[in-house]
């Protein structure tokens, strides 16, 4: 039965003891309030999810929780205490830690050299064996198979990311952040995990859970609390309210534009990309790729399922000219000519478009405002720059995309996650006169942003006849977007499947396997 | 309960802040050297009169305030691009070599009318500074080596070939036998001072227009924005397309061609010849520049404010040093230098700690 608004709203019990208490938080960043007069409480021995769109503010609030930054107004409790975390080692020492998206391991490394140091932060100098018995029991009990003495940059995503909670676990942290840091998590993994957070959570353990995936926090939290435009919306007991509701409160009217239905077929017509047989190595010289050939019609989008590490972000790389190819050939075909391993100058003046595997790193400057961003592509400007022309592109970008800034100049770093990604994508979508070759398009955007640039996607796919090599590790992009879905595993292509009949457990199978 | 605790700052402080607390420590600083330095002979009041005396005499500085104007605006493009030239000294000194060599051997160079004469060695000194600072620019962004020790190590080389080129007998640029210098440029190449000024028309015109075309470069052009887009995200300007190399080797070159215009107009505008050695006898603008750049905070707009203080600083050594009581003490040369390492010194130190704040938290 679904409960109103004020029910929801109003009759939010409290925890059964909370351990942290944030009240009254507000945090403000150059020309935008990220969090106004938030308080939250997290009980001791509860999932609790945090949920909000782009920009809502999630992140600030954990990141305050564990002392990334420090709020403007506002307390924290802790187990009773008032406390102030002005630093990370602070929350990590009062047993609160995070973990994100991106593993922030030491490559080079091993597993336990990785723990030792995180140890020696703290202030805790343990003997490597020591650490070595301590990962060996948490790994166990939350079925990592991983060799401490491995180095980092031989694990996959999944394994550096529960190497990053099993440390989190081994220094007896009794609040665990995850801000989306289970999202690229092959499902079967998730399960797992979450499995264990349940365990964990049973002996008092306290989870923050972050994510877009509002089924999944359905599944696994106690509470929810959402946030929107730095506003607290509510705090609800999971069992006490359906997906519908919780969306409602996330994005209000907004909520109805939400749907998981394939979207409109493409009109596939000649191809637009030629891969074959394309080796391609690791950063650490290892292959990547083992002889991959795939090809990109125009009229349709291509999707590459496969779980993170298994040479995607090589694949697009290599295709945009960024990375050596070592045997092989990428074949671009644009108004009847054949570009053979065209270079990256080429592709982006021919029209492609280029979402990267690391969007924040390699697509954009956050040092300059969205307009700067958009200057910097070729094909935008010549060689003396239209300003005026650019900002208004800009102000179009921001009123498409519902992008939450200050304004068209305002450096991209002091915007959301959420909103920094929505203009690589606004730009990199516009930019695709023929191509566009994207790597997880909708990571870190909200559901109805994602859906949005599905649907953009599409609608140049079939209006405007572009081809589209779509990577995602979201197997719910994947069958929404593609027409044809290729599965990728160990650097090679090992299924290929007309997404239409496509059976998912088959492409997930092919994934793990 | 309240608490003091040190976080680091979302919002960058207003960027006047650094560079006047560096300012006024530094001196305050320099001051203390030079006290006890002297034996007690040098005053703190003594180094304030003879700060204030540059900075309220505007004609006794004027000629040092253009050039380290020029040179600021040129080490701002590059810095802007997160390319440190500091071979400033060794372009200032190329460009005025390759001048002075060209117009002593190439004589229809000054044949012509004197406008044009002038213009014509402005753009063989910007050519001359540019292709000296591309050749560290080109080992900077292709082969990667690092350009600070680079072009410090460049300028050596540069004053000890201009010192070899100087001497070498019977060669149409030697002055008189006796004289470690260049003769002095023919009459149509120096600039005319302008009455009741120290100063040429010439040199604020070169001032202005290499300010504003820099100004332009950097702001409404493709690749003054690839250049600061260099010295904020490479990664950016690879996925877009540029040759990140290239963008390195062109920022470094084209600071070095501005700061070529600053040579130019130190021997048609300043002093007419080049003394050997350059490196005792050089006035070290390519370093003074530095401070320069840093204090202006890469605002093209604070340069000349900075400049301004620079060269009332560069006069206030000169004048402190020929007081008696420095004589006395030994101290004959450097003091110039002791008020901007000293700032240059704070400078470091504040824009370090310019990025967190204090903050009490209740």
């Amino acid at each position: 039965m679904e409960k109103t608004g004020n029910q929801v709203f109003s009759q939010t019990p409290p925890p059964r003891t909370p351990i942290v208490r944030m009240e009254n938080i507000t945090k403000r960043f150059p020309g935008s309030v990220a969090l106004e007069k938030v308080t939250v409480e997290f009980g001791e021995g509860e999932i609790h999810a945090v949920l909000g769109e782009n920009g809502a503010g999630k992140s600030t609030l954990v990141k305050i929780l564990a002392g990334i930054y420090t709020p403007d107004h506002g307390t924290i409790y802790y187990k009773g205490e008032r406390v102030t975390i002005e630093n990370p080692m602070k929350a990590l020492s009062l047993g609160i830690a995070m973990v994100s998206q991106s593993p922030v391991l030491i490559s080079r490394l091993t597993v336990a050299e990785n723990l030792v140091l995180g140890m020696k932060q703290l202030g805790v100098f343990e003997s490597p064996k020591k650490i070595r018995k301590y990962f060996e029991e948490v790994a166990n009990k939350i079925g990592i198979k991983v060799d401490p003495e491995e180095e980092v940059w031989k694990l996959t995503y999944t394994q550096k990311q529960l190497v990053e909670i099993a440390r989190a676990l081994i220094l007896r942290s009794k609040v665990i952040i995850l801000d989306e840091a289970l999202t690229y998590l092959p499902l079967e993994e998730r399960r797992k995990f979450y499995k264990y957070l349940k365990e964990f959570t049973q002996q008092g353990g306290t989870v923050v859970l972050i994510t877009h995936k509002l089924t999944e926090a359905f599944e696994v939290s106690n509470r929810i609390t959402v946030l929107r435009r730095g506003k607290l919306v509510g705090t609800v007991k999971t069992g006490e309210v359906d997906i519908e509701r919780v969306r409602e409160m996330m994005f209000a009217e907004r909520a109805k534009e939400i749907t998981y239905e394939r979207l409109m077929d493409g009109k596939p017509s000649e191809p637009v990309l030629e891969v074959k047989d394309l080796w391609v190595k690791n950063d650490y010289g290892t292959y990547a790729l083992k002889g991959v050939s795939l090809t990109v019609n125009r009229g349709e989008v291509l999707g590459i399922a496969g779980i993170v590490g298994n040479g995607q972000a090589e694949l697009v790389q290599a295709i945009m000219g960024l990375r050596n190819v070592e045997r092989g050939t990428v074949l671009v075909n644009v108004k009847g000519r054949k570009y053979v391993m065209p270079d990256t100058k080429t592709l982006r003046e021919l029209g492609v478009g280029y979402i990267p595997d690391e969007p924040l790193s390699h697509g954009v400057s956050i040092d300059f405002g969205l307009r700067e961003n958009i200057a910097v592509m070729p094909g935008y400007t010549g060689a003396v720059i239209n300003w005026s022309r650019l900002t208004q592109l800009a102000k179009k970008f921001i009123e498409e995309f519902s992008i939450v800034t200050p304004g068209a100049k305002t450096p991209l770093k002091f915007l959301s996650g959420g909103n920094l990604m929505k203009s690589l994508v606004a730009r990199e979508l516009d930019l695709s006169k023929h191509l566009l070759v994207a790597y997880n398009p909708t990571r870190g955007l909200d559901e109805v942003t994602s859906i949005k640039v599905r649907r953009v996607i599409k609608d140049k796919v079939v209006k405007e006849n572009i081809g589209v090599l779509m990577v995602s590790e979201d197997l719910d992009e994947i069958f929404q977007v593609s027409d044809r879905i290729a599965v990728i595993n160990e650097g090679k292509i090992v299924g290929l499947f007309e997404a239409k009949s496509a059976d998912r457990s088959e492409v997930e199978r092919l994934m793990v396997t | 309960m309240v608490s003091i605790v040190v976080v680091r700052r979302v919002k960058p402080i207003p960027y006047f802040v650094v560079p006047i607390f560096a300012l006024v420590i530094g001196i305050v600083v320099s001051m203390a050297i030079l006290f006890f330095l002297t034996g007690y002979m040098v005053w703190p009041t003594d180094v304030l009169k003879s700060i204030w005396d540059g900075l309220t005499h505007p004609n006794v500085i004027a000629n040092i305030f253009l050039l380290l104007t020029i040179i600021g605006f040129s080490l701002a493009l590059s810095f802007k691009g997160g390319i440190y030239n500091i071979g400033g000294e060794g372009q200032f000194w190329i460009a005025a070599w390759v001048m002075v060599y060209l117009v002593f051997t190439t004589p229809y160079l000054t044949s012509g009318a004197p406008l044009v004469s002038k213009v014509l060695v402005l753009l063989i000194g910007f050519a001359a500074g540019f292709a000296w600072a591309l050749v560290a620019g080109l080992l900077r962004g292709f082969i990667g080596v690092d350009e600070v020790p680079l072009t410090l190590m460049m300028n050596y080389v540069a004053y000890y070939l201009i010192d070899w080129f100087v001497m070498i007998p019977g060669m149409p640029w030697r002055d008189v036998y006796g004289y470690a210098k260049t003769r002095s440029l023919p009459q149509s190449l120096q600039y005319s001072i302008l009455q009741g000024s120290t100063v040429s028309v010439e040199m604020i015109v070169v001032t202005i227009l290499a300010g504003v075309i820099v100004w332009l470069l950097l702001d409404y052009t493709r690749l003054g924005l690839t250049i600061k887009i260099h010295g904020s995200n490479v990664k950016l300007l690879r996925s877009a397309g540029y040759s990140v190399p290239l963008t390195a080797a062109v920022a470094l070159a084209l600071s070095g061609g501005f700061i070529g215009l600053a040579g130019v107009v130190y021997l048609c505008g300043v002093t007419p010849s080049i003394r050997i050695p350059v490196e005792t006898s050089t006035s070290g603008f390519g370093y003074l520049g530095i401070l320069v750049t840093w204090l202006s905070m890469l605002e093209l707009f604070a340069v000349p404010i900075a400049a301004y203080v620079v060269s009332s600083l560069y006069n206030a050594g000169f004048t402190l040093m020929a007081m008696k009581g420095m004589q006395q003490a030994g101290v004959t040369a450097g003091v110039t230098n002791v008020f901007i390492g000293s700032v240059l010194l704070m400078y470091a130190l504040l824009i370090t700690i310019s990025e967190y704040k204090i903050k009490i938290v209740w």
